[in-house]
């Protein structure tokens, strides 16, 4: 069974994982313009859709790595996040979207802020 | 010389030169002026400053439709013209929109109240309006604009207020239709608006593609631009040919020679449309570029594009008419873009070829009872945009379908340029859809350049014997291929675009250029692709460029404006080498000709935004116009 974090690392890994999915949840926002805004260029495709789901699964990633304790399961989260992150943005890069690149780098960083936290 | 007399001779120096310039920011036809050239004398907006354009206005039309409910899809193809201080813009739903040039505001709008049914097309088309001023006429009606319908109707309304002209036709509204041959399987729809020379309208008209052998013989016809009255008709086929054939149509914009009192007319291909054995007599107008008298209708001269044509290849757009300055003297020419990329550059007095033309043999045709040209027109220059032999399969696309690609190609019948349709299935290429459209190319009669874009596409062209083809559904689009009936012919009709199974083209990119060629020398100048292809939102990278609808406009400050492309953006090209210096993404592909005018001291760019489900299944309704910000 793996140890309880003391309350300072809980709330340091909690921060990290909250501010991770503050850029996510912009990136969601972002992605749901293109999807619903007409003349976005990506407005009702499939690939503006899938970002939507791309965006949505790392925000809530990001919030659920956060608050879990170390285990599998988060490190499975917390590599899928890499994973999906990198894979949202190569839709994004394909979809023209700058902004959401933009935020989706910026989830990628804090990851990595998050990994150090957490080790 | 007093300095008054001196103010006095320079201010009268300038009137004509104003004139002139105030007469050429105008843009008072689809294609800007009656020569199809495409050229604003607008120097406003420039290649340094292009990048600053903003959007100055923009309107929805509210005549859309997806095809999804009871009303067909719309294809919005329409160049809004400016004319009596306003910018007249026709739309699917044949309604006209007369709104402010500066501002975009609504002035008055017509509606038809025709039915929006799929009678010809199996879309609702409009390429706009057309504008005839009346040089003795005072009062209303003195200034007409003319709207088509796919019912083979022709409206005439006041400029100033939209209300019908009374003079004209019936209350206002000529019945094309009339002129039909009376058992006619589709009226002589009205998309492409009328040309306009000195006081008399000329009329060509849309059918029905691929779904019979007999149908109406092409004809184009001169009408009293103020009673609607006819006063000469042409034919392109020869009496004695009804049951046969038909078709052989001029369903694309014209070009007139004010000067020279002449007409050019871009004549489509004969019905059957892929079979050419129940017509193997000669139809020596069909699928050429033919000079009319434009007051008697009288045929001046013709050259024949494509002899016994079987692979659909209409003449497309009006030709381009232009003096290619050279240093003894210029050469009136015309330019004449064609679906197999080749751009035909003829005297436009008499016909004759400015570079030379060579007769090559070509493919014999294994169908039975078909007999295929042994040769066919191959001008020498300027290059091609699209080569004799095809670009060969696409690695990727190949690889994604496991050989799918190459397996496909195996199985069908490719010799060249010009190979026939055939049992197995042909490769086409170019297919039916490509490479130089309907928009036709802009020139620079300055410099002599012609700017074109073209599209590259492969599609496969199979017969199918009527026995096997009575078991089989007809359906199908232009956009999407499927099967057509050619009833009438012992062969039904299978068109396709060589895709594999996860829609990737199967041939190399570029999918669609655009070229610069001087018209001095014949020689093209640059090549670019120009667009981007768009799947499911993704976009491919630009060296593929895209297939492309619409055509271009050059400025004399040396830009070039276009939309055309599937990534629903429009561009300004730098005209020295092809280079994007300005995109803006709009709602829909712009499939259109852009307008580009001066109004009260400002230069706008105006493009109307509706989509094509050629290149893509995206409509839309906005014309948007651009502009440098107000200082």
């Amino acid at each position: 069974m793996p140890a309880r974090l003391s309350p300072p690392n809980r709330a340091r890994e909690e921060l990290a994982g909250n501010l991770m999915a503050v850029p996510a949840a912009i990136g969601l926002v972002i992605a749901a313009v293109a999807f619903f805004r007409p003349g976005s260029g990506v407005d009702g495709t499939p690939g503006a859709a899938l970002a939507i789901l791309g965006m949505l699964a790392l925000t809530v990633a990001a919030l659920l790595a956060g608050r879990m304790q170390p285990g599998r399961l988060r490190t499975f989260i917390t590599v899928m996040i890499l994973i999906g992150g990198l894979l949202t943005l190569l839709c994004a890069w394909f979809l023209m979207q700058g902004w959401l690149m933009l935020t989706i780098v910026l989830t990628l960083a804090i990851w990595l802020i998050f990994i150090l936290v957490a080790r | 010389m007093s300095s008054k007399y001196t103010l006095t001779a320079a201010l009268l120096a300038l009137i004509p030169t104003s004139a002139a310039l105030a007469q050429q920011d105008q843009w008072t036809n689809f294609h800007g002026n009656a020569m199809a050239q495409k050229y604003s004398a607008s120097e406003q907006i420039t290649p340094e400053n292009v990048h600053k354009l903003e959007k100055a206005w923009e309107i929805h039309t509210g005549d859309v439709s997806d095809g999804s409910g009871d009303i067909p899809g719309t294809v919005w193809s329409a160049t809004p013209i400016l004319a009596n201080d306003l910018l007249y813009v026709g739309t699917p739903f044949y309604r006209v929109y007369a709104v402010q040039p500066d501002t975009g505001e609504v002035v008055w709008t017509y509606d038809p109240e025709t039915a929006l049914e799929p009678l010809t097309q199996p879309e609702l088309k409009n390429r706009g309006v057309s504008y005839w001023e009346d040089p003795e006429g005072t009062g209303p009606c003195a200034k007409r604009v003319y709207i088509g319908t796919m019912d083979a109707h022709l409206h005439a309304l006041d400029a100033d207020t939209g209300e019908l002209c009374q003079d004209f036709g019936e209350n206002g509204i000529l019945n094309v239709n009339q002129w039909n041959k009376p058992d006619a399987n589709f009226p002589l729809s009205q998309l492409q608006p009328p040309t306009v020379f000195r006081d008399k309208l000329l009329l060509g008209w849309a059918g029905k593609d691929w779904y019979s052998v007999e149908n109406p013989l092409g004809s184009v016809f001169a009408i009293d631009a103020r009673t609607g009255e006819r006063e000469w008709s042409f034919y392109s086929i020869p009496e004695g040919y009804e049951g046969t054939t038909g078709t052989a149509n001029v369903w694309t914009a014209m070009s007139v020679d004010e000067e020279n009192g002449l007409v050019y007319v871009p004549v489509s291909s004969p019905s059957a449309d892929y079979y050419g054995g129940t017509r193997l007599e000669e139809i020596p107008l069909a699928t050429s570029v033919t000079a009319l008298n434009g007051d008697t209708g009288e045929v001046e001269w013709s050259r024949q594009l494509v002899h016994h044509d079987i692979w659909d290849y209409d003449t497309v757009s009006a030709p381009t008419l232009v003096d290619i300055p050279g240093e003894g003297g210029s050469t009136p020419a015309l330019v004449q873009p064609t679906k197999m990329g080749f751009a035909f550059v003829l005297n436009r007095l008499t016909g004759e070829p400015v570079f030379p033309i060579e007769e090559r043999e070509v493919p014999a045709s294994d169908i039975e009872g078909e007999e295929a040209s042994p040769t066919q027109p191959f001008p020498t220059l300027p290059e091609p945009t699209m080569g004799d032999d095809w670009d060969g399969i696409f690695g990727l696309a190949d690889i994604a379908s496991f050989g799918g690609c190459s397996r496909r190609l195996e199985e069908l019948r490719y010799d060249g340029r010009y190979t026939p349709p055939s049992l197995e299935g042909t490769l086409a290429f170019p297919g039916t859809a490509g490479g130089m459209q309907w928009g036709g190319g802009a020139v620079d009669p300055e410099t002599g350049i012609f700017y074109i874009n073209s599209s590259r596409i492969a599609q496969i062209f199979q017969l199918i014997e009527r026995e096997e083809y009575a078991n089989l559904t007809t359906g199908g689009s232009e956009a999407e291929g499927g099967l057509f009936p050619m009833e009438g012919a012992p062969y039904g009709f299978r068109l396709s675009t060589f895709l594999n199974a996860m829609g990737m083209p199967c041939w190399k990119p570029p999918y669609g250029i655009m070229t610069a060629i001087d018209l001095k020398t014949g020689k093209n100048l640059w090549e670019v692709p120009f667009g981007q292809v768009q799947k499911w939102g993704f976009y491919m990278p630009e060296s593929w460029g895209s297939p492309t609808i619409g055509g271009p406009v050059v400025t004399a400050s040396g830009l070039i404006f276009i939309g055309a492309s599937m990534d629903a953006r429009v561009r300004a090209l730098d005209a020295s080498n092809g280079e994007v210096l300005w995109k803006a993404q709009v709602e829909a592909p712009a499939v259109s000709i852009p307008a580009v005018y001066d109004y009260e001291g400002r230069q706008y760019v105006v493009f109307a935004v509706g989509g094509n489900s050629i290149i893509k299944p995206q409509v839309g309704d906005q014309l948007i116009a651009f502009a440098l910000p107000e200082e």
